[in-house]
C-alpha cells in the first residue's frame, strides 16, 4: 500500500497535489490565528481549536491518501449507500438526543462516543458523487435521469431547509445546475430550472423574516451597524483594514470578538485583515487553481463517470469556496457557509480533504492512462 | 447524449469561465475594499476598537492655613491581566501573590480564567504597582484611578464638601471651586475587544491631563478639630438637635474653624442625609436672642453718648409696657432692680434693654442693626448663604420695639452674628468673612484673598464701652461666667432664644437656641468665637451653661495655641475669689487626724484634695508655712496611724494624674509603679483602697485625653 502510494504520487497531477497541500497548510495557520481569542474565551486555551483542527487534518490527510490510491470504479457501488446514510444524518438531527442546536439552527449531529459532525458536509460530498453516478449512466434516457436527479436534489434541499440552512441549500442547487449542464442537458431545461431555483431561494427568503433582513442589510451594512449589519460590517472592516499587505499574521484586531465567527464562516475576513490583498488574492487564487486543475482532470477524463466525478468534487469545493469569499467581501448576503480547508471544524476539513483525495485519485487515473 | 456540438468539455470550460469571471469580481471587490476603502474602513476599525478612557486625574487638594491636607486625591492602581497573554502562569502567580498579598491559588485562577480580561486587585499602592510593572510580565498591567480622600472626615465635611465618584465636586468647596480644582481631562485611548475589555496590543495615550488648582483655606485643622470634638460632646450630652461653632479672626475675617454637628463623613457621602450635609453656619438663620442686645446698646450710646451714669430700673423681673392699646409684658429671669448699662448687658436684662430702646426711634435701631451687617449677606466666598431677616421699618408693628431690641422678631445666621461681634472686637470695621486664602495652580497663585472691611459699626469710646459691657458678662456674677478663660480678658455674651413653634405663631415652650459669642483677649482680640446649640433637651438650656464651657475650653486652648500672653492685671476667678486666700499660709497638718486637718485648712480658707485612705495625714503639700498659689488646692495624703513603720499600705487613687504626679503619690505610699502610655492616668491596678504591702508593684495606664 505504501509502495503503491508512492507510485501513485508519480502519476497524480502535481500542481493539484501541491495546491491541496498548500490550502491545508494555510488553512491550519489561519485557524490558529483566527481562533485564538475565541478559543481562549470558550476553553481557556488559545490553541484549543487549532489542536482539534490539527487532529482532523491528520485524519483527513490519511483519508485523502487512501482515496487517492483507491480505484474510483469500486466506489460506484458504495455511493448510493453512502448517500442514503448521509441523508439519514441530515434528518435524524431533528430527533431529540441526536441533534445539537447552535445559534437557533440544528445543524449538528452528535452520536454517543463520536465527535459532533455537520451532516451537511457529508451529504454535500455524497450528493455530488451520487449526481455524478446518475448522470454517468449513458444508457438511461436523459429525462429519467433528470427526473431522478431532481428528486434527490429536492430531498436533500428539503432536509437542509428543515435545518434552516439556506447557504447549504444554495450550494446544493448551484451544484445541481452545474452538474446538469455538464451532463449535457438540453439548454432549454435551464430556461425552467434557473427561474425555478431563483423562485425557491426567493420563497425561502420571504418565508423567514431574518433572511429578508440579511438581504437588505448586506447592501448597506452601516445602516444597521449594531444590529443585522454587524457581521457584514465587521467583515468589511477587517478586510479593509488589512490593506495591500495586511496587519501581519496574528496581528488582526477583528477576531477580538468583533467578528462573530472569525475562525469558521468569516475566516476569510481574517485572511484579508492579517495578510492583506496579497494574501486574500492568493487564497482565492489557490481555490481557482484547484478549479482549474479539477476541470483539466475532468476534461482529460475519457470515462464519463470519472469526468463527472471530477466535476462534482471540483465544483463542490469551488462553489462553496467562492460563495464563502463572496459573503465575506459583502458581494453576497450573509449565509452560514464554511471556507473549505480553512474554516475550523472537523467535518468541513475532513470532507474537503476527502474531496481533494477523490480528485487526486481521478487525476492519477486520468493522467496515468494518458501516459 | 446528442449535444455533441456543445460537448461536456466545452461545458466544463464554460463553467470554469464563469468562475474566472467570479474570481475577477472578487479581485475587484478586494481591491475596492483594501485599496480604495482602506483608510476609511481602517478609521472605522479604530473607532470601534479603540476605547477612550477619560482620566480625571489631578484634582486639586484643599489645605488648611498651615498646609494640612483637608482633601486630597490618592492615586490607586488596579492590577489587571489579559490572561491569554500571560505565558508562564505559575511563575506569574508566585510573583503576583507575593507582591499583592493574595493567595497563590486565587491569583492562578484569575490567570487561568477564560475571560479576556481580569482584575487581580484594586487599590494597590503605587509603589507596589510600580514593582509589579517593572517586572514586565506580558499580560499584566495596571489601570490607575484617583480616589478622593478627606483626612479630617466629618470634622471638615461642611468646609470641604465632597466630590462624587466621577470626581466632580458636589458640596462645599469641592463644588464651589470646581472650575479651579478639577484637573483637565486626560484622555487615553486603548484597544478593546468587542466586550470593551482592554487588550494589550497598541495602547496609546492621546492627551495628558492637567492638574487642578490647590485651594488653601483659612481653616486651622487643630482649632477645627478641637471645636468639633467639644461641640460633639455637648450636643450629645444635651441631646440637642444640632450645634455649630465658628471661630474667626476679627481683623481679617479669616475663618479658623466652622463646624456643625451632626456632620457626615465626606469619604462616604452617599450614606448621609441632606440635613447633615447642610452648612448650618451660613444656610440657617435663627432668632439670636440676648446676643443681639449689645447692638441695641450700641444704638443707644450713639444717641446718648454721655449716659454712663444712667440707672435703669428693671423692676421685679416682669414689666408691662403700654403701647397704645397694646400691653406687652417683658420678663427677666431674676429681679434686678436698678441697673447700669453695664449691668443690663452683664445680667442680660430684657426689661432694661427694652427700656433703653424705648427712648430711641425705631429707625435709630434699624439703622444701627444694618450698620452691623444684619439683613444682608456677609459676602463669604461660599455659596448658599442666607441674608438673615430684619423686617423693614414700615413693617414693624406696635410690639416690635419690645421684641427686636433683645433679639426677637429678627433672624440672623451664625456667620452674620460672628461678623457683627468681630466689628466690636476689631475697632469698628465690618469685615467680610472668608474661607479661601488662595488658589494655586501649577505653582502660580491665581487667586489671593484681599481683606475687605467697611465702616459703620461703633468706633472709639463708644466701642470701648461696648467691650467693657461684654467683659462684665464674664465676671463671676455675669451670665457668661462659665465661659471665662482663666488668666485672660474675655468679652462675650450669652444668648438663650426661644424658638418659634413649628405650627405657627408664638414661641415653643421648651425649644431654645443656646448660644455664646465672644472674643479674646478683649483688649486685642485674636479670635471671635460663636457657639450655638440648637434645641438642647433637659434642665440645662441656658447659653451660658451649654455654650459657655465650649467657648472657654476652645479659647483656653487657642490662647496657648496663638501664644497669647495672659493678662497680668486681670485674673478671672471662676470659683469665686477670696482676697485672703491669695496670701494663705499652709498650716502644718502632718500627723494630725483628718478631722483636725480639715478644721485647720478651713480656718485658712484653703481648699484641699485628699488622697489615700485612713484617718491620719501622712504627708502634705505644700510644706508648712509656704504660701498657696492662687487657685491651687492643698494636697492631703491620708494613711493609717502607724503607717510610717508598718509594712501595710493602701493603693491610692491616681486617676487623672500626670505620670510624674502619680509616681510621687505612689512613692509616698511606699509603692512601686509600672507605667504605660503617657498623658493622664486612665486606669490603675489594683483598684483604690486595696490593702498592699509596701514595695508592691502596681500598674498605671496613661493616655492623652481630648480637652484636658
Amino acid at each position: 500500500m505504501a509502495k503503491a502510494g508512492v507510485k501513485a504520487l508519480d502519476r497524480v497531477d502535481p500542481v493539484l497535489l501541491i495546491d491541496v497541500l498548500l490550502l491545508t497548510l494555510a488553512g491550519l495557520i489561519m485557524v490558529y490565528s483566527a481562533s485564538s481569542v475565541v478559543s481562549y474565551e470558550s476553553y481557556g486555551d488559545s490553541a484549543y481549536y487549532f489542536k482539534k483542527q490539527l487532529g482532523w487534518a491528520f485524519l483527513g490527510v490519511i483519508a485523502a491518501g487512501f482515496l487517492m490510491v483507491y480505484e474510483p470504479e469500486k466506489m460506484k457501488k458504495m455511493i448510493p449507500a453512502l448517500f442514503v446514510a448521509s441523508l439519514i444524518m441530515v434528518f435524524i438531527v431533528h430527533i431529540p438526543g441526536f441533534g445539537r442546536k447552535v445559534g437557533g439552527a440544528v445543524r449538528w449531529l452528535k452520536l454517543p462516543g463520536l465527535p459532533a459532525v455537520q451532516p451537511f458536509e457529508f451529504v454535500k460530498l455524497f450528493y455530488a458523487m451520487y449526481l455524478a453516478l446518475i448522470f454517468s449512466d449513458e444508457r438511461a434516457p436523459f429525462k429519467k435521469v433528470f427526473v431522478k436527479s431532481l428528486w434527490i436534489t429536492g430531498i436533500v434541499c428539503f432536509g437542509l431547509i428543515l435545518q434552516r440552512d439556506l447557504g447549504g441549500t444554495f450550494i446544493i442547487m448551484a451544484l445541481f445546475l452545474i452538474m446538469t449542464l455538464i451532463s449535457g442537458a438540453p439548454l432549454k431545461i435551464f430556461a425552467i430550472t434557473i427561474p425555478a431555483v431563483i423562485a425557491v431561494v426567493a420563497g425561502l427568503i420571504i418565508v423567514e423574516p431574518y433572511r429578508m433582513k440579511r438581504i437588505f442589510v448586506y447592501l448597506d451594512p452601516w445602516k444597521d451597524y449594531f444590529g443585522a449589519g454587524w457581521q457584514t460590517a465587521q467583515s468589511l472592516i477587517a478586510i479593509g483594514t488589512g490593506g495591500v499587505f495586511g496587519m501581519g499574521l496574528s496581528q488582526g484586531q477583528q477576531k477580538f470578538l468583533y467578528l462573530p465567527t472569525p475562525h469558521t464562516d468569516y475566516i476569510y475576513s481574517i485572511v484579508g485583515e492579517e495578510i492583506g490583498f496579497i494574501g486574500a488574492a492568493l487564497v482565492a487564487g489557490m481555490f481557482f487553481v484547484f478549479l482549474w486543475r479539477g476541470c483539466a482532470v475532468a476534461i482529460n477524463a475519457r470515462d464519463r463517470f470519472l469526468k463527472l466525478l471530477a466535476c462534482a468534487v471540483t465544483f463542490m469545493i469551488g462553489v462553496q469556496a467562492f460563495t464563502n469569499m463572496g459573503v465575506a467581501t459583502g458581494i453576497l448576503p450573509p449565509k452560514g457557509t464554511t471556507l473549505p480547508f480553512f474554516s475550523a471544524g472537523g467535518s468541513s476539513l475532513l470532507i474537503s480533504l476527502m474531496a481533494a483525495g477523490i480528485l487526486l485519485g481521478v487525476s492519477r487515473k486520468v493522467f496515468g492512462e494518458n501516459k | 447524449m446528442k449535444q455533441e456540438s456543445f460537448s461536456a468539455e466545452k461545458r466544463i470550460e464554460l463553467v470554469l469561465t464563469v468562475f474566472v469571471f467570479i474570481l475577477g469580481v472578487l479581485f475587484i471587490r478586494l481591491l475596492f475594499l483594501q485599496v480604495v476603502m482602506h483608510s476609511s474602513l481602517k478609521n472605522r476599525a479604530e473607532k470601534g476598537q479603540m476605547s477612550t478612557v477619560k482620566k480625571q486625574i489631578g484634582r486639586g487638594a484643599i489645605y488648611d492655613r498651615s498646609g494640612r491636607q483637608l482633601a486630597m486625591s490618592i492615586k490607586t492602581e488596579t492590577i489587571c491581566v489579559t490572561p491569554r497573554n500571560v505565558k508562564n502562569k505559575d511563575q506569574a502567580a508566585d510573583f503576583l501573590s507575593k507582591k499583592l498579598g493574595l493567595s497563590r491559588q486565587y491569583v492562578l485562577s484569575k490567570l487561568k480564567s477564560r475571560s479576556g480580561f481580569e482584575y487581580i486587585k484594586r487599590k494597590v499602592p503605587a509603589v507596589i504597582a510600580d514593582e509589579i510593572l517593572d517586572k514586565k510580565i506580558p499580560g499584566v498591567f495596571s489601570q490607575s484611578e484617583e480616589k478622593r480622600y478627606y483626612p479630617y472626615g466629618e470634622i471638615t465635611a461642611h468646609i470641604t464638601g465632597f466630590a462624587g465618584t466621577d470626581n466632580k465636586g458636589l458640596e462645599g468647596i469641592e463644588m464651589a471651586y470646581e472650575k479651579y480644582m478639577r484637573g483637565k481631562l486626560g484622555r487615553e485611548e486603548i484597544r478593546v475587544d468587542a466586550k470593551r475589555r482592554p487588550i494589550l496590543i497598541g495602547s496609546r495615550k492621546i492627551k495628558k491631563g492637567e492638574r487642578g488648582a490647590d485651594v488653601t483655606t483659612t481653616i486651622d485643622g487643630n482649632i477645627q478639630y478641637a471645636a468639633y470634638r467639644e461641640l460633639e460632646a455637648t450636643v450629645k450630652k444635651s441631646r440637642a438637635k444640632s450645634g455649630s461653632v465658628i471661630v474667626m479672626n476679627p481683623e481679617t475675617g479669616a475663618i479658623y474653624a466652622a463646624v456643625n454637628y451632626p456632620s457626615y463623613d465626606p469619604n462616604t457621602p452617599s450614606t448621609a442625609s441632606a440635613d447633615k450635609k447642610r452648612n448650618r453656619i451660613i444656610t440657617d438663620m435663627y432668632e439670636p436672642g440676648s446676643t443681639f442686645k449689645i447692638f441695641t446698646m450700641s444704638a443707644y450710646l450713639k444717641k446718648f453718648p454721655n449716659s454712663d451714669d444712667e440707672i435703669t430700673y428693671c423692676g421685679m423681673g416682669k414689666e408691662v409696657f403700654q403701647i397704645g392699646k397694646y400691653q406687652r409684658t417683658v420678663h427677666d429671669h431674676e429681679k434686678h432692680g436698678n441697673l447700669t448699662h453695664n449691668e443690663i448687658i452683664k445680667v442680660s436684662s430684657n426689661i432694661g434693654t427694652v427700656k433703653l430702646a424705648m427712648k430711641l426711634k425705631p429707625e435709630d435701631l434699624y439703622k444701627e442693626y444694618l450698620a452691623y451687617g444684619f439683613n444682608s449677606k456677609t459676602g463669604i466666598d461660599m455659596p448658599g448663604e442666607v441674608p438673615g431677616l430684619i423686617r423693614d421699618l414700615s413693617k414693624w408693628d406696635k410690639v416690635s420695639m419690645t421684641s427686636v431690641p433683645y433679639g426677637q422678631e429678627v433672624a440672623v445666621s451664625s456667620l452674620q452674628l460672628a461678623r457683627a461681634y468681630a466689628a466690636i472686637a476689631n475697632g469698628g470695621k465690618l469685615v467680610t468673612p472668608y474661607l479661601i486664602e488662595k488658589i494655586v495652580k501649577n505653582g502660580r497663585t491665581v487667586y489671593r484673598h484681599k481683606v475687605k472691611k467697611q465702616d459703620g459699626p461703633a468706633t472709639g469710646k463708644r466701642r470701648e464701652k461696648l467691650v467693657a459691657m461684654l467683659e462684665a458678662v464674664m465676671e463671676k456674677d455675669g451670665s457668661g461666667k462659665k465661659a471665662a478663660v482663666a488668666g485672660y480678658r474675655v468679652a462675650g455674651k450669652t444668648g438663650t432664644a426661644q424658638k418659634h413653634r413649628t405650627d405657627g405663631k408664638g414661641y415653643a415652650a421648651n425649644k431654645y437656641v443656646a448660644s455664646f459669642i465672644g472674643f479674646m483677649p478683649a483688649d486685642k482680640p485674636e479670635t471671635v468665637t460663636l457657639v450655638t446649640i440648637d434645641e438642647p433637651e433637659g434642665y440645662v438650656y441656658f447659653g451660658g451653661d451649654l455654650a459657655g464651657p465650649i467657648f472657654r475650653n476652645l479659647n483656653t486652648m487657642m490662647a496657648s495655641y496663638f501664644k497669647v500672653l495672659p493678662s497680668e492685671t486681670f485674673t478671672a476667678d471662676a470659683e469665686g475669689g477670696d482676697a485672703a486666700r491669695e496670701t494663705a499660709k499652709m498650716p502644718s497638718i502632718k500627723k494630725k487626724t483628718f478631722a483636725e486637718a480639715k478644721n485647720l485648712l478651713s480656718a485658712e480658707k484653703i481648699k484641699y484634695q485628699s488622697h489615700g485612705f485612713g484617718k491620719m495625714v501622712i504627708a502634705q503639700e505644700p510644706a508648712p508655712g509656704e504660701t498657696l498659689g492662687f487657685g491651687k488646692y492643698a494636697q492631703v495624703f491620708l494613711g493609717d496611724e502607724a503607717q510610717a513603720d508598718n509594712e501595710k499600705t493602701y493603693m491610692p487613687n491616681v486617676k487623672g494624674m500626670t505620670v510624674r504626679r502619680a509616681m510621687e503619690v505612689l512613692r509616698l505610699y511606699g509603692l512601686k509603679a509600672k507605667c504605660t502610655g503617657s498623658g493622664f492616668a486612665v486606669s490603675q491596678e489594683p483598684r483604690p483602697g486595696v490593702a498592699l504591702k509596701k514595695g508592691a508593684i502596681c500598674t498605671v495606664n496613661f493616655m492623652m485625653k481630648d480637652g484636658v
